[in-house]
């Protein structure tokens, strides 16, 4: 007999502890009068929510608040965004840690489809914490969206419309330009070298600017694109992210003898960006990115 | 005479595949090349761009399958390949460690390999240390190796889930096994001591053919069995680290070819060594312009290709070959 106790009570603790913390109903934060919007992940969301305290999961979300100027509601933050360290990080884009979200007791933590995993989304739901979900930023309407969305839920959709309006306005001066498109290969990484495809907002970059994407050929968003393509398409313009340390071996990767005759090696026309521009989808960031390389394109 | 037969066909191959895989890619220069009728653009992608990556397939084909062949001899398992050992998860720890480190190193194309290399001989002298207490045993050897491997891919996922997610990727390619980032200045350095290794395995072939017997029988026959799998163990480790350093993880490379080639050969350790690497070669150099071409301008890491093309055509010779 004496031989059952131990699993019988280690059994019984089990079945107790699985079983007190009574799963929480889905709480949908807000009074249900106005809008309902859904999110990416298609949970409904009626206006106006709660949003005293938000967790930003995303830099991009976190610029796009900046924008905004409402960074006194983000009480939380990952350790990728650039944030005074004044508001607390939760962790990393792909693991952020729960117990420090709960902790914080957020009205609103935001989320995105790309970065985020959705795990972790669907974790937090079940502990009854309100994750809004962005979708995609694959092209300049969809960060356009995104940023008119997250202003929507901030309740500052009027100030968001004069930025996208002076963006958008902008953008149309720099597109009627009238000039060939320029040979642009746009370098995220260097082994193996990495570029952006077609359907991505660095293309978009791209040819706002009045570039041509050498990669857009690829389907891929983000294709390891081959050596011999870059011989091939003969790019004017290398537009290298910048990666911190790798950066500096990407420019001695040009310097290779074999390298010498392709049309921006040889005119000296590899140049470095700031990789927030190329890897944080915000309005401002977009813009930014397309006046550089605008000015370098000309 | 069969012999010669088997190994000049192969060779043969080899040269054919050499060939016809430089004439193979995204830019339509085709055979050319051959008569010399191209620009200057046109000779850089041949001979900067797909030769040098060929020649490391070639090598890594090459010295791949010859580990493979006498580790499976001297392991006695038909399932040992080159990454049994631990070694491929010693190297993957060293590339990772270069995430953890990177702010404060300059990095230059070298550094990745370097790193591989030096992850791998780490792990190999770890295993050393360990069964050195167990006179190199079979049993000791391939757990010892099992078990670093674990540590060591637990250690990797450690530092995957505290690093930016945009550097991963560079290490995450790096395990995929590819060939991308290969240059004529690694490959010197490299292929001195994979074709010197090569060359002592088979130069040792009447041995490891002896140690096959058993421990017992090879003391009697005067081979030193602990004496011979150790200096053996080193020896693939050698050949292994640098073809990691070359290309990341291939996979079933090394697994696969000694596997089909003793069915076609027989058992006999030299011509088993010999026609493995070959096939090994050849296998890799097809697996590599595969993933040159399929869905390009992009590239896939090759170790995706081995694996995929490798694990169907295997399971095959499972299904339909009844000695196995």
């Amino acid at each position: 007999m004496k031989k059952f106790i131990l699993p019988i009570v280690f059994l019984g603790g089990w079945w107790l502890l699985c079983g007190c913390p009574q799963k929480p109903e889905r709480t949908m934060v807000g009074v249900p009068q106005g809008e309902i919007i859904s999110d990416a992940t298609g949970i409904s969301f009626s206006l106006p929510l709660k949003n005293q305290r938000i967790i930003s999961l995303a830099p991009s979300i976190t610029e796009n608040i900046k924008i905004l100027k409402s960074e006194n509601y983000l009480v939380g933050r990952t350790d990728f965004c650039k944030m005074p360290v004044s508001i607390s990080s939760v962790g990393t884009i792909i693991d952020p840690s729960v117990e420090k979200i709960i902790t914080l007791k957020p009205d609103l933590v935001f989320a995105t489809k790309e970065g985020n995993r959705p795990q972790s989304v669907e974790k937090l739901r079940e502990l009854g914490v309100a994750v809004f979900v962005f979708g995609e930023s694959n092209s300049w309407v969809d960060i356009k969206n995104n940023f008119l969305l997250c202003a929507k839920l901030l309740g500052k959709t009027a100030e968001a419309e004069i930025v996208i309006k002076t963006i958008e306005n902008e953008l149309s001066q720099i597109r009627t330009s009238p000039d060939v498109p320029v040979r642009v290969l746009v370098q995220l990484n260097v082994t193996p070298l990495i570029s952006a495809g077609r359907n991505t907002f660095v293309d978009d970059i791209i040819t706002y600017a009045q570039g041509y994407n050498i990669a857009s050929e690829s389907a891929l968003p983000w294709p390891v694109l081959s050596i011999e393509e870059v011989f091939r398409r003969n790019p004017e313009i290398i537009i290298i992210s910048d990666m911190g340390n790798i950066t500096a071996q990407a420019k001695q990767m040009w310097l290779d003898e074999k390298f010498a005759d392709i049309s921006a090696v040889k005119n000296k026309k590899v140049y470095v960006m700031d990789s927030d521009l190329l890897c944080q989808p915000t309005p401002v960031h977009f813009i930014t990115a397309v006046r550089n390389l605008r000015e370098h394109l000309k | 005479m069969k012999k010669f037969v088997i190994i000049g066909l192969l060779i043969l191959l080899l040269v054919m595949v050499v060939f016809t895989c430089l004439g193979i890619g995204i830019t339509d220069i085709s055979y050319r090349f051959l008569s010399g009728l191209i620009d200057r653009t046109e000779s850089i992608i041949i001979y900067q761009v797909r030769l040098p990556r060929i020649l490391g397939a070639l090598l890594v084909g090459l010295g791949l399958a010859s580990a493979g062949a006498v580790l499976q001899v001297i392991l006695r398992n038909n399932l040992a390949e080159p990454y049994t050992l631990g070694i491929s998860g010693g190297a993957a720890l060293g590339v990772t460690m270069l995430l953890l480190v990177s702010p404060l190193t300059k990095i230059t194309f070298l550094t990745m390999p370097l790193f591989g290399f030096c992850g791998a001989f780490l792990s190999v002298a770890l295993i050393y240390l360990i069964t050195s207490r167990h006179r190199f045993s079979v049993e000791s050897l391939i757990l010892s190796g099992v078990v670093i491997s674990f540590i060591c891919s637990s250690l990797v996922l450690l530092i995957f889930s505290i690093s930016r997610p945009t550097e991963i990727q560079s290490v995450l390619f790096f395990l995929m096994g590819n060939f991308s980032a290969i240059n004529y200045s690694l490959l010197k350095i490299v292929s001195i001591p994979i074709i010197i290794c090569i060359l002592i395995l088979v130069v040792l072939a009447r041995e490891i053919d002896v140690l096959s017997l058993g421990d017992e029988k090879a003391s009697h026959l005067g081979v030193s069995p602990l004496f011979l799998r150790r200096l053996l163990f080193l020896i693939t480790s050698v050949i292994t680290g640098c073809c990691v350093a070359v290309s990341g993880m291939v996979g079933f490379v090394g697994l696969m070819m000694p596997h089909i080639m003793r069915n076609i050969v027989g058992p006999s350790s030299r011509l088993l060594i010999i026609s493995s690497a070959l096939s090994g070669a050849i296998f890799l150099i097809i697996c590599d312009t595969l993933a040159r071409v399929i869905i390009a301008p992009a590239e896939l890491p090759v170790g995706v290709i081995t694996g995929i093309v490798g694990g169907i055509f295997f399971l095959g010779i499972i299904i339909y070959n009844n000695r196995i």
